[in-house]
């Protein structure tokens, strides 16, 4: 998955909790293999050399995530795009890190055909066979992590499993204890921004301080705007919490997407509880209020 | 499916999560997660009978009061206990009986039904307890096991005034298929009923065609069925019958001419419908219900509602129409009331020439509107909830109705409810 990962379970003994701590590991992997964009078997990889044919019939787990996936496009106004990884094309973000050097703008011609590959609108989709125009590449990174993180609680669940905490690179899935959970510092990764206590629930957390870019002295996120092709000028993190993981992930997401100026009014409207902290510092925290 | 969180954005994300599999099928994902302590405070109340409809007595009708206390409280992920307190106070008058309006030769018009009221705030007429003021105090308890892909939940309850006690119980069950998308749910209750007067001696305005038996009670027993689907991330639809069988004293202790059949039976079929329309922020309810039952009466309810969000407000105007045939036995001079014989024909010589009779104007033929506006203000983690009700039932509203008279029972009420929800 690209990230640390870590999971905690409560077992009769130490020598029970292996297996059934790899019924987890081994579900986590099984969605990486079948859905990273590094790995050329993948059945993304598959559906991304597609692109220009006459389309991809997709198994029925595919399916409900690429339909998934499209009630995000919907419910986010075309901000949540999966079709939209291309952008990354015109910045690189593997340079860069929080202290990055100052980064060059993107050639307006370069953004302009990228664009034009891409948009979700565009691709057929009839709940079964996906149709790619040509150029165009599908991108569930900003959904893999976070749907892993459920069928891991899923599978550990139906294993017996009674207690379990599973975090996959801040993503977090847990149920059946009072699991303390710590908030990542924006400024400083290494530390708790908050200490918070989880017993059944998930967080997921989106943040520029993974990967930043540094342009004109101003520091943006490594999110794209998908309809500009524009890194967003967004709050350090925002972190929200639902039932799952995969809505926790989208509505964060969705609302680093909306920018500084809407990411509260895209928060509020989904009504979960969050904690943003912004570029300077301050925290807006409607975990607390939520008697979190 | 008063429950479905009108909060449309994460309703159409839960949605299509609900269908991965990876998401759905996780153990009591419908608990509630959050304790909600809640309190609401409801005035209820009756605009007076018009002067003209009066023959005797207060025309100041109903006034209610209700404080009532509830709390929701989560258990272990798997389980939800419910309470609610719920203490009411009710002071007015109520249409005792009818009599035909004095016409000016010393003669009665039948085409004016007009109302004896059973007296107005409390107080004592001749040393008789005329009017009413009740204090009832209901309180009950629910709980709900939350298991993989259903529930099952039952409850207690129990209700007491100073002229009635209540003891209700009920069992029901939700199990959910085709990755949550469709909701089945079933159920069954019992209440057992107890009436008395309060000190029969002073209540002078009771019923004098069909005394309350000493021991009198009544009981209702009853079960639904019902379904729901959701039809895509923007629409839900639902449908359910129920049933009940009631028995036992039916009859209203405090209208004078009033006898009714022992037994009635009911069956009720309703069809709902959300529908949220993303382009303007709300979800627009439909509702239709059927009622029919063995005493004559059926019933038609059309219900809409649009719950609208604006930043951290939710407006809910929603319009009501009602229109019920009347029961076989109905007459709107009950006293008079002889097989196939109108009153004026009558004479007005005796009452209680048939088996069953009810001059009670919840008994007729009528229609009824209501509009209201709701404001609930989710400054988290507090709601503040304000809401309005205005209600009025006409004869007239029914079709075919035109050009008749209403009976003087019929009502017109304002009905307004201020709540906090605070949760945890």
């Amino acid at each position: 998955m690209g990230t640390e990962c870590a999971l905690q379970l409560a077992a009769s003994s130490k020598n029970a909790a292996a297996p059934l701590a790899n019924i987890a590991i081994n579900e986590v992997a099984r969605l990486e293999q079948k859905y990273s964009r590094y790995i050329t078997s993948s059945v993304l990889s598959a559906i991304n050399a597609s692109a220009g044919k006459s389309g991809f019939e997709v198994d029925s787990e595919t399916a409900e995530l690429i339909n998934y996936a499209a009630s995000s496009y919907e419910q986010s106004d075309g901000l949540f795009d999966i079709s939209s990884g291309v952008l990354r094309k015109a910045w690189d973000f593997r340079r860069v890190g929080t202290k990055s050097p100052s980064q060059t703008l993107p050639a307006a011609n370069v953004l302009e055909s990228l664009l034009a590959s891409c948009g979700w609108p565009k691709v057929g989709w009839d709940g079964k066979r996906l149709k790619l125009p040509k150029g165009f590449e599908l991108d569930l990174g900003g959904l893999v992590k976070e749907y892993a993180a459920d069928c891991a609680k899923k599978c550990l669940q139906q294993a017996g499993v009674q207690s379990a905490l599973i975090d996959l690179g801040g993503d977090v899935v847990a149920f059946g204890g009072d699991w303390p959970i710590g908030i990542k510092d924006p400024s400083n990764p290494a530390s708790a921004k908050v200490h918070i206590t989880l017993q059944n629930g998930a967080l997921a957390t989106s943040g520029n301080y993974e990967r930043t870019l540094l342009i004109n002295g101003k520091r943006y996120s490594h999110i794209l705007n998908p309809k500009t092709g524009w890194p967003i000028e967004s709050a350090a993190s925002i972190t929200v919490m639902a039932d799952n993981c995969l809505i926790a992930g989208t509505v964060s997401t969705i609302a680093m997407l909306a920018g500084n100026r809407r990411a509260f009014d895209v928060l509020e409207e989904f009504g979960l509880p969050y904690f943003c902290v912004l570029n300077d510092d301050r925290v807006v925290d409607r975990l607390a209020e939520s008697g979190i | 499916m008063e429950s479905v969180k009108p909060n449309s954005k994460l309703m159409a994300l839960s949605a299509a999560a609900a269908a991965l599999q990876g998401v759905s099928g996780q153990a009591s994902a419908a608990a509630p997660t959050e304790a909600t302590l809640s309190y609401r405070y409801t005035n209820y109340s009756e605009s007076a009978i018009d002067a003209d409809l009066v023959a005797s007595g207060h025309a100041g009708r109903y006034d209610i009061k209700v404080n009532q206390f509830s709390a929701l409280m989560p258990v272990a992920g798997k389980w939800a206990f419910a309470i609610s307190l719920q203490d009411e106070t009710l002071s007015g008058a109520s249409p005792w009986h009818n009599v035909p309006a004095p016409a000016d030769n010393g003669q009665v018009d039948f085409s004016r039904p007009q109302a004896v009221m059973s007296g107005a705030t409390p107080g004592y007429e001749d040393g008789n307890l005329v009017g009413i003021e009740e204090h009832r105090t209901d309180g009950s308890f629910g709980a709900t096991y939350y298991y993989d892909g259903g529930s099952i939940s039952s409850n207690f309850a129990f209700s007491t005034e100073d002229d009635y006690d209540s003891y209700s119980g009920g069992l029901s069950l939700e199990k959910e298929f085709d990755k949550k998308q469709t909701v089945v749910a079933a159920g069954v209750s019992y209440s057992d009923d107890s009436i008395f007067y309060e000190d029969a001696n002073r209540v002078i305005k009771k019923n004098e065609s069909h005394l309350l038996p000493d021991d009198a009670g009544k009981t209702n027993t009853s079960g639904f069925i019902s379904i729901s689907r959701i039809l895509g991330p923007n629409n839900i639809i639902l449908g359910g019958v129920s049933f009940s069988a009631k028995e036992g004293h039916l009859s209203d202790a405090y209208k004078k001419y009033d006898k009714r059949p022992s037994e009635r039976d009911a069956f009720t079929v309703n069809l709902s419908y959300r529908h949220y329309i993303k382009a303007m922020q709300g979800a627009w309810h439909f509702d239709y219900r059927y009622y029919d039952d063995n005493w004559g009466v059926s019933s038609s309810t059309f219900s809409v509602a649009l719950y609208k969000n604006w930043e951290k407000l939710q407006f809910v105007p929603s319009f009501r129409y009602y229109g019920q045939s009347a029961a076989s036995f109905y007459d709107v001079f009950a006293m008079y009331r002889k097989d196939g014989i109108a009153a004026e024909q009558n004479d007005g010589v005796a009452y209680a020439k048939w088996e069953y009779f009810a001059d009670d104007a919840r008994l007729s033929d009528f229609g009824a509107m209501t509009v209201g506006f709701k404001v609930v203000f989710k400054q988290r983690p507090v709601d503040w909830v304000l809401g309005l009700e205005y209600y009025l039932a006409d004869k007239e509203f029914l079709p075919g109705n035109s050009d008749q008279l209403s009976p003087p029972g019929l009502i017109e009420y304002t009905r307004f409810t201020f709540g906090v929800d605070h949760k945890f």
